[in-house]
């Protein structure tokens, strides 16, 4: 080695240090934070993050939590399920739940995170919230990967730009003060009313036949069935106005063929039948979100043993 | 191993440490490790394939440079037969097989064979081809075989450019595996620096604006002309970065060790014609084809009708090389057919208006309206380079006006705005991807720039700022890569599968 190339390794090996510094530290502040409770750092209480992060990526946040705490009963589904209180579920069938359900989720979530919670734990009880809006392959989002891979490659957590954001908002809600106010809605009832059906509508409209998730599902009905799984469905109801797309786009067929997929596949609860309780606009926050009341009836019917 | 994974962020660093720590002698050894373990961390099996090609070319190359007239063709020409022989079984044998079939169910003919399961190795059209360049260019005469193996090993299997290029030539490449490379700082930062320009544009912007146009392109039913546009240009954006980020990382981590590889792209999307984009894209393929196809066919040393089609082959051979598929086929005559409609214009021009000369107050506005129509085009071919088959491809080709008539009305709807232009992804995905391309097209407008004007890289430009300037540009660019980089899955690179 000549006596240049040493100077240079020593040159290189200084400013690369000096380059790392600041990211270094960022990481360190990242860990003091821990927004997500991925290292159950000590510093900062869950009660803050629950207000400075979680918000921010509910898949990550459910994930992290299941993995420090895996529990063999769970519930999967979107955010119809998500209103489904395993407190609840606790009182009237004794069973403890962990609540695996996500804003928005597509059934590719669900199918992933029933695979990330099997190999967490071996699962006893399985309920899946789904929807006919679930049942589609145009609906393809997959949250699930991402936290998937943070997960098992703690390094992504310090590179995860929500992760950063999170520690941020901790941060400052914790020292200074400011809260971020997350999870306010932005827009009115009516508004929401109007958008969740126009969303609806363009699934209805782009409607492709699940043959990746109908395969996907029934993998998993087969190997629930083979382990003593107890594997069943919920079809939540929707409000009238919900429940009237599939025939607006002419899918009354493949309306009905999702039901059947879903009770082939296992024990099925259909809530989504015309009823005066569809029909009541007071018992729902906009076309797909029923409230309080309409959950604990959900509940007390498929875990007290209703049905 | 990708060069965006987490393997490559420990393998890149341990074996450049090893490569200046060990004695000159032993590092070719050590390289030729590094890259055989490097390519079968993708399918170990496959190697055989890379050692066949090895000893092929190895020993064609010398008994080339032994013969002479015609054993010395035959010899050029075995090679030429095992070379492609390879690359046809494993590239081409069930493209053509289901391509029989399906002109034989037609004419009510069984074609005999079936399709195999058979898995492409990786980078496998890139090393044969930069395999066959070493023996055309011995049989030319214009370099000397090489006679240790070893060397010409690595030639053919270095890994900084072993799957996915640039292809090198020998005469420039063989040579300095004989070099011996000291530790120069300036070199190494140089490197580093194109390195993670590289890494910006795979993980920040192609891997951002991937889900993207994945989606379209696998749904195109189930979308109309506001979303087939904005997909067709996110593609744009997504193969240049990903594939010449891939190059400058290549070219990155060849130059920290020390080797010079061939520039493969310079600034492609500011070009003012179809023929210049080709000048300026994957240039070591272009160069590859006009020396070793286009060139032999006669070039354009021949009639006009010949020329165009030397041209037309040209193309049709590069498309069918990027895939077996229609697509890629139509991909490249599409392009063929550009070029050759430039030149009848360029042709028709001069001949109608010989003595004109733009006003030099025109000069600019009008390359810019010839940059932007090139992108056009090529924009346009890229919806058949893309698309998963041709039926897929026309569709969306003929469908890119469709509802464009009512976009100003659905713009106020969030509901359609979610749908076609987020695509059904959360909005600070889209903004991350949409923000990524005007950073890159500034970089790159400073980069075509600067050398315009003073004949110099942008990186040895930035060598030149003051020292606050050129550490906040680190620091950014280093906190973009880390935050705004898609990391969460190292995705393959596209061009990997060619």
């Amino acid at each position: 080695m000549t006596l240049a190339s040493h100077s240079g390794y020593t040159r290189f090996f200084l400013k690369s240090a000096l380059l790392a510094a600041p990211f270094l530290l960022l990481a360190f502040g990242i860990y003091w934070t821990d927004p997500f409770c991925l290292f159950d750092s000590p510093f900062i209480a869950k009660e803050v993050k629950e207000r400075s992060a979680f918000p921010l990526n509910t898949c990550l946040t459910k994930l992290i939590a299941f993995r420090h705490d895996p529990n063999p009963n769970i519930l999967l589904g979107d955010s119809r399920m998500g209103l489904i209180h395993p407190a609840e579920i606790e009182r009237v069938s004794g069973a403890r739940f962990t609540n695996l359900a996500y804003g928005g989720a597509s059934l590719n979530e669900l199918v992933d995170t029933f695979w990330t919670a099997n190999r967490a734990v071996r699962l006893k009880a399985v309920y899946m919230g789904i929807g006919f809006s679930l049942y589609n392959d145009y609906n393809f989002t997959n949250r699930t990967e991402p936290a998937m891979a943070i997960i098992d490659t703690p390094l992504l957590y310090f590179t995860n730009l929500t992760v950063l954001k999170g520690a941020w908002y901790t941060f400052r809600l914790r020292y200074v003060g400011t809260d971020p106010g997350l999870g306010i809605p932005t827009i009115t009832r009516e508004q929401l009313w109007v958008d969740e059906l126009q969303t609806h509508s363009n699934w209805a409209e782009r409607y492709l036949k699940p043959m990746r998730y109908r395969s996907r599902l029934e993998e998993i009905s087969q190997y629930c069935r083979e382990k003593g799984i107890d594997l069943r469905f919920i079809i939540f109801p929707g409000h009238a106005e919900l429940q009237a797309i599939p025939s607006r786009f002419g899918l009354d067929d493949q309306y009905f063929e999702f039901k059947r997929d879903l009770a082939r596949f296992g024990p099925l609860y259909d809530f989504d039948v015309p009823n005066a309780q569809t029909a009541n606009r007071e018992n729902y926050n906009d076309p797909v979100h029923f409230r309080e009341p309409v959950a604990k009836g959900i509940i007390e019917q498929v875990w007290a043993g209703g049905r | 191993m990708l060069f965006n994974s987490l393997q490559f962020l420990v393998f890149f660093p341990v074996i450049t440490a090893l490569y200046f720590a060990l004695s000159p002698r032993l590092r070719g050894a050590l390289l030729l490790g590094a890259s055989c373990y490097f390519y079968m961390s993708f399918r170990p099996i496959y190697i055989f394939v890379l050692a066949f090609t090895i000893l092929v070319d190895y020993f064609a190359g010398i008994w080339i440079d032994r013969q002479e007239g015609r054993s010395r063709k035959l010899c050029l020409m075995a090679s030429i037969f095992a070379n492609i022989g390879v690359l046809g079984f494993f590239k081409y044998y069930n493209f053509l097989t289901v391509s029989l079939q399906g002109v034989g169910g037609r004419i009510g003919w069984t074609y005999p064979l079936n399709p195999l399961d058979i898995i492409l190795p990786i980078g496998l059209s890139f090393h044969t081809f930069q395999s066959l360049s070493y023996t055309i260019e011995v049989y030319r005469k214009r370099q000397k075989p090489e006679t240790n193996i070893g060397i010409f090993a690595l030639y053919v299997m270095f890994y900084p450019q072993l799957v996915a290029g640039p292809i090198e030539r020998p005469q420039n490449l063989l040579h300095q595996f004989h070099e011996v490379h000291h530790f120069e700082y300036a070199r190494v930062i140089s490197g580093l620096q194109l390195m993670a320009w590289g890494m910006f544009k795979k993980v920040v912007v192609a891997d951002r604006l991937a889900p993207f146009v994945n989606q379209v392109y696998d749904h195109p039913r189930s979308y109309t002309g506001i979303s087939f546009l904005l997909a067709t240009v996110f593609f744009a954006f997504q193969i240049y970065c990903d594939f010449s980020g891939y190059s400058d990382i290549a070219l990155g981590s060849a130059q920290v060790m020390g080797f010079g590889l061939m520039e493969n792209f310079r600034t492609p999307y500011f070009s003012a014609s179809v023929g210049d984009f080709w000048r300026r894209w994957h240039i070591s393929l272009s160069t590859w084809f006009r020396d070793y196809v286009y060139f032999p066919l006669g070039g354009s040393r021949v009639p006009f009708l010949r020329r165009y089609g030397n041209l037309l082959i040209t193309f049709l051979v590069s498309g069918l090389w990027h895939g077996a598929n229609w697509t890629y086929v139509i991909w490249g005559g599409l392009n063929g057919l550009y070029l050759m409609m430039e030149q009848w214009g360029a042709m028709l021009s001069k001949a109608l208006f010989p003595h004109w000369n733009t006003p030099p107050g025109l000069r600019f506005p009008l390359q810019a309206v010839r940059t932007l129509i090139t992108f056009t085009l090529i924009c346009f071919a890229w919806i058949f380079f893309r698309a998963r088959t041709t039926a897929d491809a026309f569709y969306i080709a003929s469908h890119l006006t469709e509802g464009l008539a009512e976009l100003p009305a659905n713009l106020h709807s969030l509901s359609f705005i979610k749908a076609n232009i987020l695509m059904r992804l959360a909005k600070d995905e889209f903004t991350l991807a949409v923000m990524a391309i005007p950073i890159l097209l500034v970089v790159e407008l400073a980069q075509h720039w600067v050398r315009l004007r003073s004949g110099v890289r942008l990186r040895s430009f930035v060598q030149r700022q003051p020292v606050y300037v050129r550490w906040s540009l680190y620091y950014a660019c280093c906190a973009t890569l880390l935050f705004f980089g898609a990391f969460n899955k190292a995705k393959e690179f596209i061009y990997f599968q060619f």
